[in-house]
């Protein structure tokens, strides 16, 4: 016992440690590429303290979304940039000319660094000030939480939060990934994809990853009541496999229709909002379910999720309108 | 039928409905036109039904999926509320409209249905949100849906601007979320009226309560915080700057608002006096800058900057005597500059569709080219600079009135000061449209849907003037706190 806490000590010491030296690391590094390696590194280091503060969901969330996916994302904007020369096209090309250029290594400073400094210094005295008279073993709702989860036939409590009693918050956020995807799409169509074939290595890794990637996206799902997982965890599974797809040269999406790739993005949202609406059709408040049937509700909800939340963000990565929409070619006059 | 009234005025359904038709849209965007108008009237009736049931029945709280504070989420609807869903109806209304002409390219017009009602649907949400946690959401789908909207013009100015934009606000969303963290930690609860019967002056409360200033005071640009704002709402397209200075800057002041009545812990004058102090700064800062603008959109965006000011004022005004009366007069305030402001981007969105440009003192001959939208830029600006009869003359007065009342004479300097420099930008943009110069040949026809829709709006403003009496019964139905902090000396 005393050397496994040894242990955990030795652990929580170099991570706290790390963390601040990565996160200064990818902040001050010229060196585009290096910042982006050394912010995927954050994110694992940020993972890994999640699951010594036992918050397993966040560990999971925080690892799949900050880490892989927006390493993912930062790494195909990088690319993107590399691709656009600067000068060429400027006329057609509807992106400012710095995002174009690679950054330049001055820029014009529109705040004084001591004044920033100044600023910082009061936000973390204040935050310090702040922080240091909280109540230690603050229990929060957590005992509530802990009363009412079984009574849904839930174990885990954050599913039971984040789908029963604060369902409203998903909703909405689940909305803000509807809305990303319908900004990305209305900025322009997604680029030509790279030509260059993927190697024999990635081609046999993603044909014996990606099934288990799909089995392990369910399970996150199904064990999500119960277990840390989701929703969310599962959902971005999926869009990992879109993303390995991608890079693989399999498309994902570029052989659905126009109608099919919507539904599968609105599907999410609007089954949510569908039950929702159908409990106040039954008499009951907006998202309020039946006792009885309130887990296999949440499940549904859930697994309508996973696969939105899964194509949004690939649809994410594409960065741009489907060329397939035949919304977006026709620039009729109304 | 009564049965069927009482169960549209839920408060979800000013929510749900633009949310629906928004997810509509996108999933049927050919025909985003038909489903957008829908959702538009739609959404107009549920929230009339609302704001009615409000007005008869007093306050309406709503425990969206049963639970209830502490565990859940309460929808709380008031008479402030009320007040900011009627405007944002009134602008949407306007908005709408113009929006079923402005747009061309069949694309942009899908996505700005999608992106607009998104907005309305967080802005409904944001005003009747009763938890501080559930507010944060929806401030951010407030700013991502505006942040998108802004870059959907296009071009280098206005994906800078949108880009700036996006930043500013994640910062200040941040700063907020940080502040409801610390609170939540210290009292356990996101509830705003469980919050405020607990809430105690300590070191915790003051830091967070900083935090959740500092980062809506970003999001409203109280100067010297506006700098993102003259370039997001100068290059975004005209139905879009009429929305985001119209609406989505006083919906981060409207949260402002909550927190001042309902949070603080005890009444201290220092914050009032700063944050009049910054108030009367921007008047004059973006007074003098909007007076040096080349293009008409910016002008007014600077003009938005100014106006911002005047809202801050309350804060010093808040603790005394003349409590009443300031808050009514900010009420006024949003609600006038809400209605001419967007009336006066729609207008400038016209005549950028008719010249081909906006610099102002290329704009000869408008009155007589341009003869409806040339009127009602006329009316707008009567009651931005705050002549009689309109709302921002009412507004004006009632701070006036209150800050005379409360003996602060130098707020007064300076809304008269403020006044003077509006109604010498006003008058640079409407003297040059009187006077017959010639119009460039390249004139395009604007749509009488267009040019009917800023009209609407400005008289809006105008009439507004004659609805001083009914807003103050509606803002005083649960107005927070009324014995406490409102009154007696």
């Amino acid at each position: 016992m005393d050397a496994l806490g040894l242990v955990n000590a030795a652990f929580d010491l170099v991570v706290i440690v790390l963390l601040p030296a990565v996160a200064l690391g990818a902040v001050m590094s010229a060196d585009l590429f290096k910042a982006i390696i050394l912010f995927i590194t954050l994110g694992l280091l940020l993972a890994l303290t999640w699951v010594r503060l036992a918050a397993p969901d966040v560990a999971l969330a925080e690892a799949a979304i900050g880490s892989g996916l927006m390493g993912a994302l930062l790494l195909s904007a990088r690319e993107r940039l590399a691709r656009t020369r600067p000068g060429r096209d400027r006329r057609t090309s509807h992106y400012p000319r710095w995002m174009t250029h690679p950054p330049p290594r001055r820029s014009h400073r529109a705040v004084s660094p001591w004044a920033a400094s100044g600023l910082v210094l009061i936000a973390v005295a204040g935050l310090t000030a702040a922080v240091v008279t909280l109540p230690h073993e603050a229990a929060g709702l957590a005992p509530e939480v802990a009363r009412q989860t079984p009574q849904r036939d839930l174990a885990n409590q954050v599913t039971f939060v984040l789908l029963d009693a604060r369902g409203y918050d998903t909703l909405l956020e689940i909305g803000v990934l509807l809305l990303a995807v319908a900004a990305v799409w209305s900025l322009g169509e997604a680029p030509e994809p790279p030509q260059n074939a993927a190697g024999p290595m990635l081609q046999g890794f993603v044909g014996t990853v990606g099934p288990i990637m799909v089995l392990v996206a369910g399970y996150l799902l199904w064990a999500g009541t119960d277990a840390p997982g989701g929703a969310f965890q599962a959902g971005v599974m999926l869009g990992a496999l879109g993303v390995l797809l991608s890079l693989a040269g399999r498309h994902p999406l570029a052989r659905l229709p126009g109608w099919a790739l919507r539904l599968a993005v609105v599907s999410g949202p609007m089954l949510f909002l569908a039950v929702g609406v159908t409990m106040i059709g039954l008499g009951r408040h907006f998202l309020e379910y039946p006792q009885a049937h309130a887990k296999a509700l949440i499940l549904l909800i859930e697994a309508t999720a996973m696969i939105s939340i899964g194509v949004i963000l690939v649809s994410l990565y594409a960065g741009g309108r489907p060329l397939s929409d035949e919304s977006g070619t026709r620039k009729g006059r109304l | 039928m009564i049965a069927l009234a009482v169960a549209v005025s839920c408060p979800i359904w000013a929510i749900v409905v633009p949310l629906v038709g928004a997810a509509l849209t996108m999933l049927w965007p050919r025909r985003a036109t038909f489903v957008g108008a829908a959702a538009t009237l739609t959404t107009l009736a549920v929230v009339t039904a609302l704001t009615a049931r409000i007005a008869q029945t007093g306050v309406q709280r709503y425990a969206v999926g049963g639970w209830g504070a502490p565990l859940g989420i309460d929808l709380y609807a008031d008479g402030l509320s009320a007040i900011l869903l009627a405007i944002t109806a009134a602008v949407a209304a306007g908005v709408s409209l113009y929006g079923l002409r402005y747009f061309r390219a069949v694309s942009v017009l899908a996505y700005f249905w999608t992106l607009w009602l998104f907005v309305w649907a967080a802005l409904n949400a944001l005003f009747l949100s009763g938890d501080i946690f559930n507010l944060y959401v929806t401030l951010e789908l407030v700013g991502l849906s505006a942040v998108a909207l802004v870059a959907l013009a296009g071009g280098g100015a206005a994906l800078t601007g949108a880009l700036r934009y996006l930043l500013v606000s994640l910062v200040g969303s941040a700063s907020y979320l940080l502040g409801v963290a610390l609170l939540y930690g210290q009292y356990a609860v996101l509830d705003i009226a469980s919050l405020g019967a607990q809430v105690q002056p300590d070191t915790v409360t003051w830091v967070a309560m900083a935090a959740m200033f500092a980062g809506l005071m970003l999001k409203t640009a109280l100067f010297p915080l506006h700098f993102w704002l003259p370039a997001a709402h100068g290059a975004a397209p005209a139905p879009v700057s009429a929305v985001l200075s119209g609406l989505v800057v006083k919906a981060s002041f409207y949260i402002l608002v909550r927190l001042w009545l309902q949070l603080f812990p005890i009444a201290v004058p220092a914050p009032g006096q700063l944050l009049g102090a910054l108030g009367a700064a921007a008047i004059l800062w973006g007074s003098i800058q909007a007076l040096r603008q080349e293009r008409l959109k910016m002008l007014l965006a600077y003009s938005t900057v100014a106006q911002i000011g005047y809202l801050f004022l309350v804060f010093p005004l808040a603790d005394t005597v003349a409590a009443q009366t300031a808050w009514l007069g900010v009420l006024m305030f949003i609600a006038s500059h809400a209605l001419a402001k967007s009336a006066l981007f729609l207008c400038a969105g016209n005549i950028l569709r008719y010249y081909g440009h906006d610099r102002v003192h290329k704009l000869g001959g408008a009155a007589r080219g341009e003869p409806v939208t040339f009127f009602a830029l006329g009316l707008a600006g009567v009651s931005l600079i705050g002549l009689p009869p309109s709302g921002g003359f009412i507004a004006k007065w009632l701070l006036i009135e209150a800050a005379m009342a409360s003996g602060q004479w130098w707020w007064v300097l300076v809304m008269v000061t403020g006044a003077f420099l509006a109604a010498t930008y006003v008058f640079r943009v409407l003297g040059d449209g009187l006077i017959s110069g010639t119009v460039s040949a390249r004139r395009q026809v604007v749509a009488p849907g267009m040019a009917g829709a800023a009209l609407l709006l400005a008289l809006g403003a105008t009439v507004l003037g004659f609805l001083a009496v009914p807003m103050d019964e509606l803002r005083q139905i649960g107005w927070p706190l009324v014995a406490v902090r409102g009154g007696q000396p």
